[in-house]
């Protein structure tokens, strides 16, 4: 028998850091709208999103929540990327105990981008104002 | 006094000896495979970039398909991301699948990787 | 539970040490609202008129804006309140940035601070966790280092701080607080705070701001996104390019100074130059700041980037927005932006007002040169530089401004009398140095502005407005009338914000040049219709003040996506309480004479309600009288300014009437003559 060929929706969001101003409305919005009832709260602290902003040395960098993981890095590294030094955790979303980002404050239960299931896209790309954040959608076949 | 890793992605020659001493240090056997760090190709700024595995993570994320964008230059966010994770190629030793994540080659730290790079794009800095 | 406010103010006693959480009264945010309107309702409950600036009964009032922490786009002001060492009245500025949405989320509308530490101390907030720990090792240190420092000294990257630099630590009475890109610069509020011997306030907040009506919220948010979308995509007609569109006059963008240039007089508020913009000097400012910004940045939820990151080749990065960018180099007779941006790090680093300090530094340079002040005063000071040629500018005195600059933020020499203001350090020197003191309202400096006939709007807002900061009065109504009739009308076509349709017609039939007719200053608009047009103008930044709102998308521009008719709805549905627009117009005016009555109590009267003598060269004292008269009777406020039995009675003031009743400031038969109080 044939296998029919399979294909999946993959969405990826690019996030631009030269683009960033900084405002945190990316925060504002996936907070809120991932309150229950929805928007019925805001708390930045439970965003699934966060900025890692340092305007002095001109860090911009939206990093989104990806996974829990037990235990902290036993090496810590600073990284440059186009002349810029980076801190360590700068483009990474791990929920680890070595920082307080990515954790519901008030259960410390890891918080991770869903991207919006749900919406026509993720809103934290829909309102961000200068298009630090965009997605784009393609299809892809599934690997078998 | 904490020791750090300092990464220059400029710097970098791609030459990943410092995958060859990672395997031996902790394999003893050459397999970049069973490194702890791994040298990435920036295609689109023909640039080098070491990533040194970090947490040990269960799941894969949504996020796997992102792309960040520095200096007006793309990096897939997964190989930026330091994380030992199912969905990767990377960071896992190739026969058990056991996630690999750096030490620091012991308490007090002394990389072999910073050791045997050349070109100066691994360093180690006091914090 | 409470909606979009926490119920709870903090309460710190610096002389004892003492830290208290209170709960905050729900009847006075349905009042004051939150913000400057709840800070004043507690200046006048608990600070008596006797009290000093610097005694340590001043509070000092850190109030976030009603609406902070929620997603209301740029909900994000703290409004700084307390006894200005300047004016001697009370002061009030505002601050963007990111610090007061992270009180909210630490679970607090205010921070309220009594006493005097002995020693140099910051405060901590986590949340439930409130400590004052020893700054000593803060001790003369730039206003951002301190910031960066405390972050890493607390090991928490997301913490927001507000700190004072040298000058604010010395009291330095044009001193400011700085927060990140944002500061709280006019009335010295810097000063208090280092007289109270507070370095910083740290925060940190991760609890959950909630929304009375979220659906019904974030339609509102959305329609207040696509208005600002519209608006930045239609700029207003005839209007200078930083004032155009919305938000903080976009300085950081806009390279084109010739406005500027040429309106504002050069050194001690004294030389227009017009034709100072030309193109080789465009060329060179333009790319002085291209070659030193780094990125334009934005306030927290904020759609706009107003605000950038300057980088000058060998001095720290910092942060600037608005018109500091053109202050430094106006004050010092310099044609150099690069001179400007890079004065301006240091100053900040200090912590000291853009506006006031080069008009101090000006006005000493003026004594100098009039015999009135020596070389003896300015020991060591580096010569003037050369005078630009091609310019009709006189030399320089770039090089003299770091050594002034420097003397005030450590208070050494002449620097401890200048830092005192113009006004105090004139009557100081003496010897005549009262007449070159010209441009001070209340005693504050302004911004170097000399024209030629009386603008009536203008007048009424120098004169009367209680931020003694024309800024911050001005902005729903343009400056001028547009050159045709056929655009001024279609200009009211759209303009649903105004409070009264008549306010249209005001500006259709507002002549723009002698051909087209006699509605032109300093009669028209008339004193009625110039005192209904200032009170609205007013109005929205008391609105904003409370609500925590950033001007630039409401009080400082025309057609803003806040106005009078969605805010009511946005409080509404934000807060739970119930608010249309006459219920917040009132909310206002109660603010609006609350404060002047706390002023009154203090001895403020209709006397000092007056701009700079030399403002207009043209001067029409019968019409000023008129206007003030009609001013004042529309805000419900006696011949003397004192706020009547009856208006207060409106608006629920009456404790207000007794208490001037009390202190004889007025008797059954109206006001009591002229004592000065404290």
């Amino acid at each position: 028998m044939k296998a029919e060929e399979k294909k999946q929706i993959v969405k990826s969001i690019k996030v631009d850091v030269d683009k960033c101003t900084g405002c945190r409305v990316c925060e504002v919005i996936c907070s809120s709208s991932h309150a229950q009832p929805k928007y019925s709260s805001n708390n930045p602290e439970r965003s699934r999103i966060r900025v890692v902003r340092d305007p002095i040395t001109d860090r911009f960098v939206p990093v989104y929540g990806t996974a829990y993981t037990q235990a902290e890095c036993s090496s810590k590294v600073k990284d440059t990327i186009a002349g810029k030094e980076y801190d360590e955790c700068s483009f990474c979303g791990a929920s680890c105990p070595a920082r307080d980002l990515f954790k519901e404050p008030d259960s410390g239960l890891p918080l991770s981008c869903d991207r919006c299931e749900g919406e026509d896209e993720p809103l934290c790309v829909k309102w961000c104002y200068y298009n630090a954040l965009t997605c784009e959608t393609r299809e892809e076949a599934v690997e078998k | 006094m904490k020791k750090k890793i300092k990464i220059d992605q400029k710097k970098c020659s791609g030459c990943r000896q410092c995958e060859i001493v990672c395997s031996l240090k902790h394999f003893q056997n050459l397999n970049t495979k069973k490194s702890r760090i791994r040298v990435f190709l920036d295609e689109d700024a023909n640039l080098y970039f070491p990533v040194i595995s970090g947490p040990i993570t269960e799941e894969e994320c949504k996020s796997k398909n992102n792309v960040i964008i520095i200096d007006g230059k793309q990096y897939d966010s997964c190989a930026l991301c330091r994380a030992s994770c199912p969905s990767k190629m990377w960071f896992r030793e190739p026969d058990t699948e056991i996630p690999l994540k750096c030490d620091f080659c012991g308490d007090p730290p002394d990389p072999e990787c910073v050791k045997v790079c050349a070109s100066g794009a691994l360093s180690t800095e006091e914090s | 539970m409470r909606y979009s406010g926490t119920g709870y103010n903090l309460e710190i006693d610096l002389s004892r040490g003492s830290i208290e959480r209170v709960e905050t009264d729900p009847r006075d945010t349905e009042l004051f609202l939150g913000g400057l309107g709840t800070n004043a309702k507690i200046f006048w409950d608990r600070v008596p008129p006797e009290t000093e600036p610097f005694s340590p009964d001043n509070l000092l009032i850190f109030g976030a804006g009603l609406l902070c922490g929620t997603p209301a786009l740029a909900a994000n002001h703290t409004c700084v309140t307390t006894l200005s060492p300047l004016t001697e009245l009370l002061a009030f500025s505002n601050m963007g940035g990111f610090w007061a949405p992270e009180l909210k989320y630490a679970g607090y509308e205010k921070v309220i601070i009594r006493g005097k530490s002995p020693d140099l101390v910051y405060l901590w907030i986590h949340n439930d966790k409130v400590e004052i720990r020893d700054a000593s090792h803060l001790k003369g240190m730039g206003s951002l280092q301190t910031q960066t420092l405390i972050k890493q000294e607390l090991n928490e990257p997301k913490t927001q701080v507000i700190s004072i630099g040298m000058a604010g630590e010395n009291r330095v009475y044009f001193a400011t607080i700085e927060h990140d890109s944002s500061s709280a610069s006019r009335g010295g509020l810097g000063a208090i705070m280092g007289d109270k011997n507070l370095k910083a306030i740290a925060v940190r907040g991760t609890t959950d701001i909630n929304i009375a009506r979220p659906a019904e919220f974030m339609e509102l948010r959305r329609e207040v996104w696509e208005y600002t979308k519209f608006r930045m995509e239609n700029p207003i007609p005839e209007t200078m390019t930083i004032n155009e569109r919305l938000g903080c006059p976009q300085e950081m963008v806009v390279d084109d100074e010739k406005w500027h240039t040429i309106m504002a007089s050069w050194g001690n508020s004294r030389l227009r130059i017009t034709d100072f913009w030309t193109p080789e000097i465009e060329k060179e400012w333009t790319e002085t700041m291209k070659s030193m910004q780094v990125r334009l940045i934005g306030c927290y939820n904020c759609p706009l980037k107003c605000k950038a990151s300057i980088s000058p080749p060998g001095q720290p990065t910092y942060m600037m927005k608005c018109y500091s960018k053109m202050t430094w180099l106006h004050g010092a007779y310099s044609p150099s932006l690069d001179f400007g941006l890079r004065i301006a790090q240091r100053a900040f680093a200090y912590g000291v007002d853009s506006i006031s300090t080069p008009q101090v530094m000006a006005f000493a340079f003026e004594l100098l040169e009039a015999g009135i002040l020596t070389d003896k005063d300015f020991p060591g000071m580096p010569p003037a530089g050369e005078a630009r040629p091609g310019t009709s500018l006189p030399p320089n005195n770039e090089e003299r401004f770091y050594y002034l600059l420097d003397k005030i933020a450590r208070r050494e020499g002449i620097g401890d009398i200048l830092a005192d203001g113009t006004y105090r350090a004139a009557r100081k020197i003496d010897k005549g140095a009262e007449k070159y003191e010209h441009n001070t309202i209340k005693k504050q400096e302004q911004l170097p502005i000399k024209l030629g006939v009386l603008d009536p709007l203008y007048f009424l807002m120098f004169a009367t407005g209680e931020k003694v900061n024309i800024t911050q009065i001005q902005g729903q109504y343009p400056q001028e009338p547009f050159r045709k009739r056929e655009t001024r009308e279609e200009f009211v076509k759209d303009w649903f914000q105004v409070p009264d349709e008549k306010l249209k017609q005001y500006f259709v039939d507002w002549h723009a040049s002698k051909e087209e007719g006699t509605n032109r200053k300093p009669y028209y608009p008339t004193p009625k219709m110039a005192c209904e047009i200032v009170d609205w103008m007013e109005m929205m930044h008391y609105v904003d003040d409370s609500l925590g709102l950033c001007g630039g998308l409401s009080s400082w521009n025309k057609k803003p996506p806040y106005h009078l008719h969605n805010l009511p709805k946005i409080i509404s549905a934000a807060t739970g309480m119930d608010y249309d627009t006459d219920k917040l117009v009132q909310a206002t005016r109660r603010i609006r004479t609350l404060l002047r009555a706390i002023n009154v109590r203090r001895g403020l009267r209709r006397k000092d309600d007056n701009p700079p003598e030399d403002h207009w060269s043209k001067r029409f004292p019968e019409l000023e009288k008129e206007l003030i008269d009609e001013f004042y009777k529309l805000k419900g406020w006696d011949k003397d300014s004192i706020p009547t039995k009856e208006s207060l009675h409106e608006l629920g003031l009456d404790y207000v009437y007794r208490d001037f009743i009390e202190r004889g400031i007025v008797t059954d038969k109206g006001s009591a003559p002229d004592k000065k109080v404290a």
